[in-house]
């Protein structure tokens, strides 16, 4: 057995990764810090002044910034809620039958996830259109609310419904192949004891995918929650504060208010709050490489 | 007569499997189906309602965004381009070595591995700011090497993730033999695992290219108009062309060109890389 060494060279094999991540990352970061303590005007960046905490207390003491928080974790728990439900459903009918043809269509059902989320909500600015938006005419027609999906009243649940017909197939395609670890045995096994499909999904199904499923929805959940693109290209966070996230939120104040300190801080306080959601996927990936 | 009415039972029951199953995947494909439906039609057949779905398919909309002038679509085309091939490329040279070095002599511990490949989770609107502020004094505003870097640091924790996988995959034998007559590490590297990387290479460079080419946030913050990229360009097309949705659609058409393409290619790797590797098919 060769005792591999590598010498020097294997700490230059990681440079390129480590300046990298040390001028892209770590060191943004730290800016942020320092722009979150001062009052920095977009359209006057030499003219900084040291404010202390003023930022923090500000984007504290800012009702908006509440309401974009509640606005994106309600955003994330109803969306990721759905998308779970029903990639769930649609994984359990795939893996009932081996069909031919099963691999298009299973092919086709991830076209939406690498679709850009922004060209997405522009596809949907089309189709809803009240005028010459196919499906708002059929839903209408349907009795459903077509063309009164992008007005305020319906705003979010139309956010929340692109946001489901995106990545509903993320989830799908997560938990069919963890169906496809769960041995056919078992199910077998239940046959023979007489137990209903409900109780086979409640006892044998769910336990065994729990991982997955868990993975899953920790991944959707903090994804929802940062959602801007789609957002931004359908709405820009309007009409007034309504549809406003916290990414957008923040966009808001560094781009259209251009108050750069104060979006810093809003980034900052965000960072801290993300950090236990972010701690435990970082657990997971460090206990999956330990193998 | 039992065996008989039990085939016609599965039989009904799997063309029930067929009907629902397309229909579940042709819902999902409504938007995109729809969008390509528009840019086909005459401008007069897309203004009616209920929509048409007999008409005469024409090329009329791509034509007017191709050559019409006010429309910068090519260079939004050519500049997604540039950044997604030059990402790509910056993608793979900087990360192949990593996951090399990571996997073989244990550089950075699984520390470093769980760090760069948790980045990706991280809201990338916290970044806005300081990006923006280092990119002006940099002089990397509105350049296409400033959304290259961009979008190598997008896409280094799926691309590290990808590439420590593959190279846990290779058998060592060779590379130990070739120690043994004296090879470098970097000989190893370049000479033996670099072709044998070349499938999963291929792979990290068109999901890298696709992320890069749908990638919004940061085109949109950093660029004014020279360098800007498709994704957004298409969504300036919005506001800009108002009504002229056949137009839009072509230009959106146009821009999912690579997605349409390179998605099949990617798909086997894509569970294990959405998820973070977290589960490995």
């Amino acid at each position: 057995m060769i005792v591999y060494s590598g010498g020097p060279a294997r700490y230059l094999q990681v440079l390129p990764l480590i300046l990298l991540i040390v001028l892209l990352t770590i060191f943004p970061t730290l800016f942020a810090y320092y722009i979150s303590t001062q009052r920095v005007r977009l359209t006057q960046l030499d003219n900084a002044q040291f404010v202390g905490l003023n930022n923090f207390g500000d984007t504290l003491g800012d009702k908006e910034f509440y309401e974009a928080l509640w606005v994106s974790i309600r955003f994330a728990a109803i969306a990721t809620a759905v998308e779970l439900l029903l990639g769930l459903a649609i994984a359990l009918w795939f893996n009932r039958k081996n069909l031919p043809g099963k691999r298009v269509l299973l092919s086709l059902m991830l076209l939406p996830i690498m679709v850009s989320p922004a060209l997405l909500g522009i596809m949907f600015r089309l189709m809803l259109n009240s005028f010459v938006g196919p499906i708002a005419y059929y839903m209408d027609r349907l009795g459903l609310p077509g063309g009164k999906l992008l007005t305020p009243d319906y705003l979010w649940t139309t956010l929340t419904l692109i946001d489901v017909a995106q990545w509903t197939p993320f989830v799908f395609v997560i938990l069919y192949s963890a169906l496809q670890t769960v041995p056919k045995e078992l199910y077998e096994a239940a046959d023979v004891d007489g137990a209903s499909a409900w109780q086979k999904l409640v006892s044998i199904t769910t336990p065994l995918i729990m991982p997955f499923i868990l993975i899953a929805t920790l991944i959707r959940a903090i994804d929802s929650f940062k959602v801007f693109d789609m957002i931004q290209v359908l709405t820009g966070g309007g009409p007034g504060t309504l549809t406003t996230t916290v990414s957008i939120y923040i966009y808001k104040m560094a781009f259209n208010t251009g108050d750069l300190g104060r979006a810093s801080a809003a980034s900052m306080i965000l960072l801290l709050a993300l950090s236990i959601p972010l701690g435990l996927v970082l657990q997971r990936i460090m206990r999956q490489e330990a193998r | 007569m039992a065996p008989r009415s039990l085939r016609l039972r599965r039989l009904a029951d799997n063309a029930v499997w067929y009907v629902v199953s397309i229909g579940v995947v042709v819902t999902f494909l409504v938007p995109i189906l729809g969008t390509i439906v528009t840019s086909l039609k005459p401008t007069r057949d897309i203004n009616v309602m209920p929509p048409q779905w007999i008409f005469q398919p024409v090329i009329t909309h791509y034509n007017s965004v191709l050559t019409e002038s006010g429309f910068n679509f090519k260079t939004f085309f050519v500049n997604s381009i540039f950044v997604a091939l030059g990402a790509s490329v910056l993608v793979v040279l900087i990360n192949i070595p990593a996951a090399y070095s990571m996997v073989r002599y244990g550089t950075g511990g699984r520390r470093l591995f769980a760090f760069v490949v948790s980045l990706r989770l991280l809201p990338p609107i916290v970044f806005i700011v300081p990006m923006f502020i280092l990119f002006q004094m940099l002089g990397l505003l509105d350049s296409i090497q400033g959304l290259i870097l961009v979008n190598t640091l997008l896409n280094t924790p799926l691309a590290l993730l990808l590439f420590v996988g593959f190279v846990q995959d290779l058998p060592r034998e060779v590379e130990e033999s070739a120690m043994i007559d004296g090879a470098s590490t970097w000989q190893v590297l370049r000479l033996i695992v670099l072709p044998l990387l070349l499938p999963g290479l291929s792979v990290v460079l068109v999901m890298t290219f696709l992320w890069t080419w749908n990638e919004f946030l940061f085109s949109l913050i950093l660029t004014l108009n020279r360098a800007t990229t498709v994704t957004v360009g298409a969504s300036f097309f919005v506001t800009a062309w108002g009504v002229r949705w056949g137009e839009i659609s072509a230009a959106i058409v146009m821009s999912l060109l690579p997605t349409l393409v390179f998605t099949f290619f990617v798909q086997r790797y894509l569970v294990s890389g959405l998820t973070l590797g977290a589960i490995k098919e």
